[in-house]
């Protein structure tokens, strides 16, 4: 039996309408899901922007620590091994002149005025020294064991996260591995901060801060300018500018001070009603084991004398 | 030929057709309240990361302790002619009537690095002499250095004297003058001593401003408050080790320069009350968004600055209140940013466009 012309009609109506309402309700999930994506995205990239700006800002506490670290330390000389070269301050602390010089080499300066130093902050995959992370070298021993409840110390500790060869035959094979480290580049670390020093007066920097992937280069003229190598990290100019663009960059000022820390807590706090001055005396020795006498005032390289956030970039950094 | 529906047909065909679209507009109301939540929350993210921006602008800055662009929202640049404001320009604040000291002009430098060689920043005074009862059984040491040029010390030390060092002395003095204790902690050396030869009463011992002890917390105009139990010279660790210095934003005027030279209890022996002066005085806050729509959430930074075991701290907070839920939310983190000094290096003085306040040539 044929149906009716005019029921095929109307299930055909029926069926379209059906269509139409479905594509209609699919179609509103669908934009209020896209809009939605939209929103999250847009705030991932928001968050991603203050996470790189965290990340610009911890560069500057990275920067003044390199600033004093290398107004003293980090100038020692692998040729002569029996000397471990000392410097003394951006502005030497025996004569004022600029820094920092060693000891043996009154005439050194190994960042005079207008030196950039350019540091980029990933990380190493196995820093210089490293020692083992191993949290517990000597466990103690479980109840089977006839050594249970005792705290040995059969196994040295730290020990170095290159292997020496323990508990076998110790040797210094791996010396120099155990010494330089691992340099390459740990690929999460990578492309994220860095910051930039240069030095405009005797004791005074522009500190660059950047958190994004251009190593601190100032742009693609400077990393052309540096040759081959520093064009292969980057390869081609609009991947540089791309990066530049994203990431943002802080400047500061800062001072490096030859002053450190004050006099210490017990040294002139406590014990005022004897003779303190004696008894706590100044570069006393005999109370290092208590920390009561500057002895124990480490603090060698310096200090930041003051900060100055720059509201733009500068002509020269 | 079809025949038409039955009655129960339709009734069925009515209820599921009904319960299809009930679940379709519980659907797109649920996907709707979806969306509206994710809005909130995106919403209440970027309003929380706007306060976050505008805490580490302020720490950068300093606009809202001193607007460097409206004179009328520059509250820390008055004094009394003695006394002055830690935005005060160094031409009115630090500008003693004796242009030399010991040969070296007697004002602030802003080019000088003090370098520690230089015998002109070697304390000369003597660590173990008391402010409060001390006999100068060691000797008059304020023969050797003094805030004045001929300090009359009496039949003991000999009468009118002429120190040879006084450049020290006077560069504290008038930092203290000129910034208040926070400034002055600041603007000295990390190794500082805390304290000067000559004082208003007495041209022998110390200047009690600086080293005699005061009851905590209380007393204005006395560096020292950790007690009558200490009375020496020292260093400005123990100075900020029981108080705080801060950086007053909320006070202006005569307020302001109290509150400049005042410790506040926020250690060992503090309360309640302790803590809510120091917010009082020393946090800022301002709502990150002035104008917004009502179901936006509430967002306000703040910003405190101070010094405390010597160490000096840029204390931010954003803290955001949901108008929906009520919940209060507060992100607090300390920063390293721009130092007073860095702050009064980015403003000009008002005298002369192309120094800042410090007297440095004018490089924002």
């Amino acid at each position: 039996m044929i149906a009716p012309r005019w029921s095929r009609t109307a299930r055909a109506t029926r069926d379209g309408t059906v269509l139409i309402l479905v594509a209609g309700v699919a179609a509103i999930l669908a934009a209020l899901a896209i809009a939605f994506l939209g929103r999250m995205r847009e705030d991932a990239a928001e968050s991603r922007m203050i996470t790189r700006e965290a990340q610009a800002r911890i560069m500057l506490v990275a920067a003044c620590s390199y600033l004093r670290e290398a107004s003293r330390l980090g100038y020692d000389d692998p040729a002569t091994p029996t000397v471990h070269e000392e410097a003394f301050g951006w502005v030497d602390v025996r004569d004022g002149t600029d820094g920092p010089k060693t000891r043996e080499d009154a005439s050194s300066n190994a960042f005079p005025v207008g030196s950039v130093a350019r540091c980029p902050m990933h990380l190493w995959t196995r820093t210089r020294f490293a020692i083992s992370t191993a949290a517990c070298a000597n466990p103690i021993a479980d109840e089977s064991s006839p050594d249970f409840g005792r705290p040995y110390l059969r196994n040295p500790d730290p020990r170095p996260a290159v292997d020496n060869g323990w508990p076998g035959s110790v040797d210094a094979a791996r010396w120099d591995d155990f010494a330089r480290g691992d340099p390459r580049p740990r690929p999460t670390s990578v492309g994220m901060a860095w910051f930039r020093v240069k030095r405009i007066a005797s004791s005074r920097f522009v500190v660059a801060c950047g958190g994004g992937g251009t190593e601190g280069w100032r742009d693609w003229n400077e990393v052309a300018a540096a040759g081959p190598d520093a064009i292969a990290r980057f390869g081609h100019r609009e991947v540089f500018d791309a990066l530049r663009d994203d990431e943002p960059r802080l400047w500061y000022r800062v001072e490096w001070s030859p002053a450190v820390s004050d006099n210490m807590y017990q040294l002139l706090e406590n014990r005022i009603h004897i003779d303190h001055y004696a008894w706590r005396a100044f570069n006393a020795s005999q109370d290092f084991g208590d920390g009561r006498s500057q002895a124990m005032n480490r603090n060698p390289v310096g200090t930041i004398r003051w900060i100055q956030r720059l509201a733009g970039e500068p002509a020269d950094w | 030929m079809r025949r038409a529906f039955s009655l129960i047909e339709t009734c069925i065909a009515i209820a599921l057709g009904s319960v299809i679209a009930g679940a379709a507009l519980a659907c797109l109301r649920a996907a709707s309240s979806a969306i509206a939540s994710a809005n909130r929350l995106a919403t209440e993210n970027s309003c929380m990361r706007a306060g976050f921006t505008a805490a580490l602008d302020e720490a950068d800055f300093w606009q809202a302790v001193d607007r460097a662009d409206d004179p009328t929202r520059q509250r820390l640049r008055g004094g009394d002619g003695v006394r002055w404001l830690p935005f005060a320009p160094f031409s009115l604040s630090f500008a003693p009537t004796e242009s030399q000291i010991d040969g070296l002009p007697n004002r602030w430098t802003p080019t000088d690095p003090w370098p520690a060689h230089d015998p002109r920043y070697w304390f000369r005074g003597n660590l173990a002499e008391h402010t409060m009862s001390t006999d100068n059984r060691w000797g008059y040491y304020e023969n050797f250095t003094h805030l004045e040029a001929a300090p009359d010390l009496g039949p003991g030390g000999s009468g009118i004297a002429s120190p040879r060092h006084r450049w020290l002395f006077n560069q504290m003095e008038g930092l203290k003058n000129a910034l208040g204790y926070y400034g002055l902690c600041e603007y000295l050396p990390a190794n500082a001593l805390y304290a000067v030869y000559g004082d208003r009463d007495s041209a022998v011992g110390w200047s009690h401003e600086w080293s005699a002890p005061t009851p905590q917390g209380i007393e204005n105009n006395y560096l020292s408050q950790r007690g009558a139990d200490c009375d020496l010279p020292r260093g400005d660790y123990v100075l900020t080790m029981y108080h705080l210095f801060a950086l007053p934003v909320n006070a202006s005027g005569a307020a302001a320069l109290a509150e400049t030279r005042h410790g506040l209890l926020t250690g060992r022996d503090s309360n309640s009350a302790h803590v809510a002066a120091f917010e009082t005085h020393a946090r800022w806050t301002e709502r990150t968004l002035a104008l917004r729509p009502a179901h936006w959430p509430d967002v306000r930074m703040s910003v405190a600055r101070y010094v405390a075991h010597g160490r000096f701290t840029t204390q931010c907070a954003v803290r955001w209140l949901s108008p929906v839920t009520g919940d209060a939310v507060e992100l607090s983190f300390t920063t390293l940013a721009t130092s007073l000094r860095g702050a009064r290096q980015q403003r000009v003085d008002p005298g002369d466009p192309s120094r800042d306040l410090d007297g440095g040539t004018y490089q924002p």
